[in-house]
C-alpha cells in the first residue's frame, strides 16, 4: 500500500463526503420548498449545520488530496490543463455552494421566530422565503460544477 | 461506448449511491435526536427521495462495474472482485432489512403525529434499536471497505 494509493483512497472518500453533503442539501431544499409549516422548516433547518461540516471536510479533503496526488504521481503535473480545469471547477462549486447557504438563512430564521412565538400554522412569508430561486440556482450551479469535475477527472482533456 | 464512458457511469453510480446513503444516514441520525413524532416523521419522510437515488446509483455502479471489468479483462473470480461482490450483497441485504425497519418506524411516527403528537417510548425504542444501528453502521464500513478494494485491488 503505497502513498499514492492512500492519497487516492482519501481523495475518493472525501469526494463521497462532498457528494453526500450536496445530496443532503438537495433533500433539505426539496423538503423546505414542500412545506409552509414553521416547525417542519425549523426541523429541517437544524440539519444544515451537519451538512455544512461534512461539505467543508469533503471540499477541503478533495482539493488537498487531489493536488497532493497530482504532485505525487509521475506523468501528472499540477499545471496540466485538466488539473487546472478541475481546480477552477472546484472553486466554482465551493463558492456557489457557500453563497447558496445564506439564501436559505432568512427562511430558517423566520421559521425559528414563528416557532418561538408559538405560531405553528402555515405562513405565507415563510413559504415565499423557502422558494428562493437564487438559492436553488446557486446550489444547481454547484452541483453541475461537481459533475463536470467528474467528467474532467475521467476524460482528462488535453492530457 | 469508450472505457472512459463506462468508468464515468460507474463512478456516477457510486457517487449517487454513497451520496444518497450519507444523506439518509444524516436524516436518520437527526430523527434520533427528536422526541415529537411529527418532527421524526418529517425527517424519516425526507429519506424517501434519497431511496431511488441510492437504488439507482447502486444498479448503475454494479452494471457499469461488470461492463468495465469485462472490457478491461478482469476475471470476476479475482479476490478483490469476489470480496467486492460479497460486500455489495451484504449492503443489499442489510439495506433492505434496515430500510424496512425504518419504514415501520416512520409509519408509527406518522400515526402518533396524527394522534396527539406526544413523545412515545415505543417510537424512541425503535429509533435507538441497537440492531438497526449496527446494521446501518456495517453499511458504512462496507462502503469504505469497497473503496479500499477498488483502490488497492488486493491479489490483482
Amino acid at each position: 500500500m503505497g502513498l499514492n494509493e492512500w492519497l487516492l483512497g482519501l481523495h475518493l472518500l472525501t469526494a463521497f463526503a462532498l457528494v453526500g453533503a450536496m445530496t443532503l442539501f438537495w433533500v433539505a431544499i426539496v423538503a423546505i420548498r414542500r412545506t409552509d409549516l414553521p416547525e417542519q422548516v425549523a426541523s429541517v433547518g437544524r440539519l444544515l449545520p451537519v451538512g455544512n461540516v461534512v461539505v467543508v471536510v469533503g471540499s477541503l479533503g478533495v482539493i488537498v488530496f487531489g493536488v497532493w496526488l497530482a504532485i505525487a504521481l509521475d506523468g501528472v503535473q499540477v499545471w496540466d490543463g485538466w488539473v487546472i480545469a478541475a481546480i477552477v471547477l472546484w472553486a466554482i462549486a465551493s463558492e456557489t455552494g457557500r453563497r447558496s447557504d445564506p439564501e436559505f438563512a432568512p427562511c430558517i430564521e423566520r421559521a425559528n421566530e414563528l416557532v418561538a412565538a408559538g405560531q405553528t400554522g402555515p405562513d405565507a412569508q415563510l413559504a415565499e422565503l423557502a422558494r428562493t430561486s437564487r438559492g436553488l440556482l446557486l446550489h444547481s450551479i454547484s452541483t453541475v460544477a461537481v459533475v463536470l469535475i467528474l467528467v474532467d477527472m475521467i476524460w482528462k482533456p488535453g492530457a | 461506448m469508450s472505457e472512459n464512458g463506462i468508468l464515468f457511469l460507474h463512478l456516477a453510480g457510486v457517487l449517487l449511491f454513497v451520496g444518497g446513503s450519507v444523506a439518509a444516514a444524516v436524516l436518520r441520525r437527526a430523527a434520533m435526536t427528536r422526541e415529537r413524532p411529527s418532527e421524526i416523521a418529517l425527517l424519516l419522510r425526507a429519506v424517501r427521495p434519497a431511496v431511488p437515488v441510492v437504488g439507482g446509483g447502486l444498479v448503475l455502479a454494479i452494471a457499469a462495474g461488470f461492463w468495465l471489468a469485462h472490457r478491461l479483462g478482469f476475471a470476476l473470480s479475482e479476490t478483490w472482485l469476489s470480496l467486492t461482490f460479497a460486500l455489495i450483497a451484504w449492503m443489499l441485504v442489510v439495506g433492505a432489512v434496515a430500510g424496512r425497519q425504518d419504514r415501520h418506524t416512520r409509519e408509527l411516527a406518522e400515526r402518533l403525529a396524527g394522534d396527539g403528537d406526544a413523545p412515545d417510548d415505543e417510537l424512541a425504542r425503535r429509533l435507538h434499536d441497537p440492531v438497526n444501528l449496527a446494521l446501518n453502521a456495517s453499511m458504512l464500513v462496507a462502503v469504505v471497505a469497497t473503496v479500499a478494494l477498488m483502490v488497492w485491488k488486493p491479489g490483482a
